[in-house]
């Protein structure tokens, strides 16, 4: 799950960017419209976060241009004009969610999340294979009625199985969609954490859920 | 105020009825005289009338008097001529009794010989030397019945009178009563007594019958449709011989004058009558008059009026249209929707004054608009910040190293949301007027340095150099507050909005009477079409909120805008884009050297 985080408040990106990385989710940066422009067009992100007043490229052009040029990514605007004739212009200008500031930090998490739900046509949010259960908005797992403590990372690329259930998730997929710019491209950080998975899922358990197909990459059973 | 419509149309109705009612007047007096001129022609008509009347009918009763005079004349002259006593009373009874026909004289005789007493044997047989009448016959006989009283006198005493006199007699000056004429008459009144007035005609004729003769007697006497308009002229006869032998008598007629009179009076009352009608009409004319003068008015008035509405409200449509055009305007929509080609001349200055005003309030509106938008940014993104922050550190528990961190990040936001804070308070003061001039004397060479030093820091991080130049011992008194904000607020501008590794130069000069602050970079510079604006609130070259490391909410020039106003300075700007920008101060005041070197000498 990655998310472009488009906010020259340094502070505010900084947190808002630990939150979001705690939650699970890896989070690119842009600080102006014109770097926020390049990201978006450059790489696959599930939800981006836009701040409207930006230098050099304003929030509402960019997004203008996005739905235009067929961009179908959840854009959450995130901005200090939270009169309703703005709320409904960025709607309107196709925007998924508008967030005004200041805003309580669950309640901009589970607005995320939801987009994220979104984009993977879930409306539940506890995702239930076999008896694994992962609640994305507790970000807790049970297995068998047990809890299991996962890593953000962990949990993040839990999620995203169990989002593409029942089809083969390749390394590079895992890769766009869970690690941000600053990590480091190295070859084996997937199957890495696709180990830590299975030690705490699958074995003490059985089934095992997390099934390997060589030459392809991994996949999550379905029901 | 009461409606341009409701005044116009009251000072026309005014107006009109002004000139309705002048007019009337007018017309009113013009035809009240040619009414009153016509009732006084027509009471002289009547009065005319009256007299012609009145005169007819003297001249009528004196020609019958005369008629009877004459009459009587010719029987007292035939009571002496006896041998020709039948055809002279033939003649003269076919006279009275049928004078108008011809025929009268075939017809005398056989009266003549019917009547055994007739008038004329009575006279001849009584009347010598005497003379005596029947005076009923004689009324009887004589013609008209116009006179009552009758008396002949003749010259040699013998007289006659009838009854109706009494005792009262009508007294002729025999002596000088036309002593040369032989026939001769004359109308005149007579009192006869206190309550008797009598018209009386003298005649005076000769006592025979021959000699001048009477004029016959005017024949169609009674016929009425022919009358004699006037008297029968009386032959005069000078022949003084014949007078003298020839002894006269005196025939005097007479009637009562109340009779005529009381026939005037009739006349008069006629007159009068006619008079009141006249003056009635007069009246019902002049009423009428009035009547059609008051409904012509009343109708040109009410017309007059529906005219001057509608041309009023013709008059006002443009006005109207403008109207409506300013009330479809709202705090959304600030266009006058209206051309000047649809306004009169008068209407267009207001049109397009107001149009200016609009598009003023516009902007100013949607500068509003902005400034909020700006200030609830820029107060709401820090706040977000921090709160966002804290939520996160309380999220879980995190190792001292990570509070830390979170605390120091908090403190900055804070920092710099109080900066902004002040800023717009220090706005919110200067607008209020509540920040007020507070002016001490001071070393401006030292307050500038400090300021310099100040900046220094920044300078440095950012590889700017920064130099300063200015006459030491500076002494100055205005308001080193006010002062040294603006000089922080310039140079710090200078430094942010500035190449890597450019230069800022403060310089203060003196000149007599004022201080020159000038404050150069050789940094971006400033586009010439935001020259202007960059003094404004919330203004900023670059959108981007926050440059670098430092917060910029576009309010540091404002104030320094706010500040040189209130010291009395002028403030100018020189830039060109991509050379840099000088901002330059003319401070306004005497230097406090001089002020001690002048006192000192």
């Amino acid at each position: 799950m990655k998310i472009l985080l488009v906010e020259d408040h340094k502070l505010l990106s900084r947190s808002l960017k630990q939150a979001l990385e705690e939650d699970g989710f890896a989070v690119d940066l842009a600080v102006s419209g014109d770097e926020a422009d390049a990201k978006a067009r450059g790489a696959v992100y599930d939800v981006i976060i836009l701040d409207l007043m930006l230098p050099k490229v304003d929030g509402l052009t960019l997004l203008k241009g996005w739905r235009k040029d067929g961009l179908t990514f959840h854009v959450l605007i995130l901005t200090a004009m939270g009169s309703l004739e703005d709320k409904v212009l960025g709607l309107n200008l196709g925007a998924d969610d508008y967030l005004p500031k200041p805003f309580e930090l669950t309640e901009f998490l589970a607005r995320v999340r939801a987009l994220v739900r979104r984009g993977h046509q879930s409306k539940d949010p506890v995702l239930r294979i076999h008896d694994l259960e992962i609640d994305t908005g507790a970000r807790s797992v049970r297995r068998a009625g047990k809890d299991i403590y996962l890593t953000p990372r962990e949990f993040s690329l839990l999620r995203f199985l169990c989002y593409h259930r029942g089809k083969v998730v390749t390394r590079s997929m895992v890769w766009e969609h869970l690690y941000d710019e600053n990590d480091d491209n190295t070859s084996n950080v997937v199957d890495v954490y696709i180990r830590y998975l299975r030690n705490k899922i699958d074995r003490n358990f059985t089934p095992p859920l997390i099934l390997t197909r060589w030459g392809e990459g991994y996949m999550i059973k379905g029901d | 105020m009461r409606s341009i419509r409701f005044s116009l149309t009251i000072c026309f109705l005014a107006l009109l009825a002004i000139s309705l009612g002048g007019a009337s007047l007018m017309a009113y007096r013009s035809a009240s005289s040619n009414l009153e001129g016509r009732l006084s022609l027509q009471k002289e008509l009547a009065q005319t009338t009256y007299k012609d009347r009145c005169r007819d009918e003297e001249n009528r009763l004196d020609d019958a008097l005369l008629f009877q005079a004459q009459t009587l004349a010719r029987l007292v002259q035939f009571h002496f001529d006896w041998g020709k006593l039948k055809h002279i009373d033939l003649h003269t009874l076919g006279l009275l009794t049928s004078p108008s026909n011809s025929s009268a004289y075939a017809q005398a005789p056989v009266w003549a010989l019917q009547s055994t007493r007739s008038f004329a044997f009575d006279l001849f047989r009584r009347a010598t030397p005497a003379i005596r009448f029947d005076p009923a016959e004689l009324l009887t006989r004589l013609d008209g019945q116009v006179a009552e009283f009758f008396q002949i006198d003749t010259a040699w005493n013998a007289s006659y009178k009838s009854n109706s006199l009494e005792a009262m007699g009508m007294p002729i000056n025999l002596a000088t009563f036309a002593p040369d004429e032989v026939l001769h008459w004359e109308y005149g009144d007579l009192q006869l007594s206190e309550s008797l007035k009598v018209r009386r005609v003298v005649l005076k004729a000769s006592r025979f019958l021959f000699g001048p003769t009477l004029p016959a007697p005017p024949r169609n006497r009674n016929s009425g449709s022919n009358r004699m308009a006037e008297p029968p002229v009386p032959p005069r006869i000078s022949n003084g011989a014949d007078a003298s032998f020839r002894p006269a008598i005196f025939i005097q007629c007479a009637y009562d004058v109340a009779k005529r009179d009381a026939l005037f009076a009739s006349f008069a009352q006629q007159r009068d009558e006619d008079i009141l009608i006249f003056a009635s009409e007069h009246k019902k004319d002049l009423e009428k008059f009035r009547e059609m003068l008051a409904a012509i008015n009343m109708l040109t008035f009410l017309a007059g009026g529906a005219i001057c509405f509608w041309l009023v409200r013709i008059g006002l449509a443009p006005l109207n249209l403008l109207t409506v055009a300013v009330s479809h305007i709202n705090e959304k929509d600030f266009n006058l929707d209206i051309t000047e080609k649809q306004l009169p001349e008068e209407l267009k200055p207001i049109a397009s004054r107001l149009g200016q005003t609009l598009d003023l309030l516009k902007k100013a509106f949607a500068r509003e608009k902005q400034a909020t938008a700006e200030i609830s940014h820029e107060l709401r993104t820090p706040l977000s910040a921090m709160l966002a922050t804290l939520d996160l550190a309380l999220r879980k528990s995190r190792t001292a190293e990570e509070y830390r961190a979170m605390l120091v990040d908090c403190r900055e936001s804070c920092t710099n949301m109080h900066k902004d804070v002040e800023r717009l308070l220090t706005l919110a003061r200067l607008d209020a007027g509540a920040d007020p001039f507070r002016p001490e004397s001071f070393d401006l060479y030292h307050l500038a340095s400090d300021c310099v030093k100040m900046l220094s820091p920044l300078a440095n991080s950012k590889g700017i150099e920064l130099q300063f130049e200015g006459e030491a011992n500076l002494e100055i008194h205005s308001d080193p507050g006010k002062l040294k904000e603006i000089l922080v607020n310039l140079l710090h501008n200078a430094v942010q909005y500035n190449n890597p590794s450019g230069s800022v130069f403060l310089r203060l000069s003196s000149r007599p009477g004022s201080i020159i602050i000038e404050v150069e970079d050789n940094g971006i510079g400033i586009e010439a079409s935001k020259k202007n604006r960059i003094f404004e609130r919330f203004f900023r070259v670059d959108a981007s909120r926050s440059h670098g490391d430092s917060t910029n909410c576009g309010l540091g020039l404002a104030i320094v805008k706010g500040y040189a106003e209130l010291l009395g300075a002028s403030l100018e700007l020189t830039s060109e884009l991509g050379q840099g920008s000088m901002f330059k101060i003319i401070l306004p005041v005497p230097l406090k050297k001089e002020v001690l070197v002048a006192t000192g000498a």
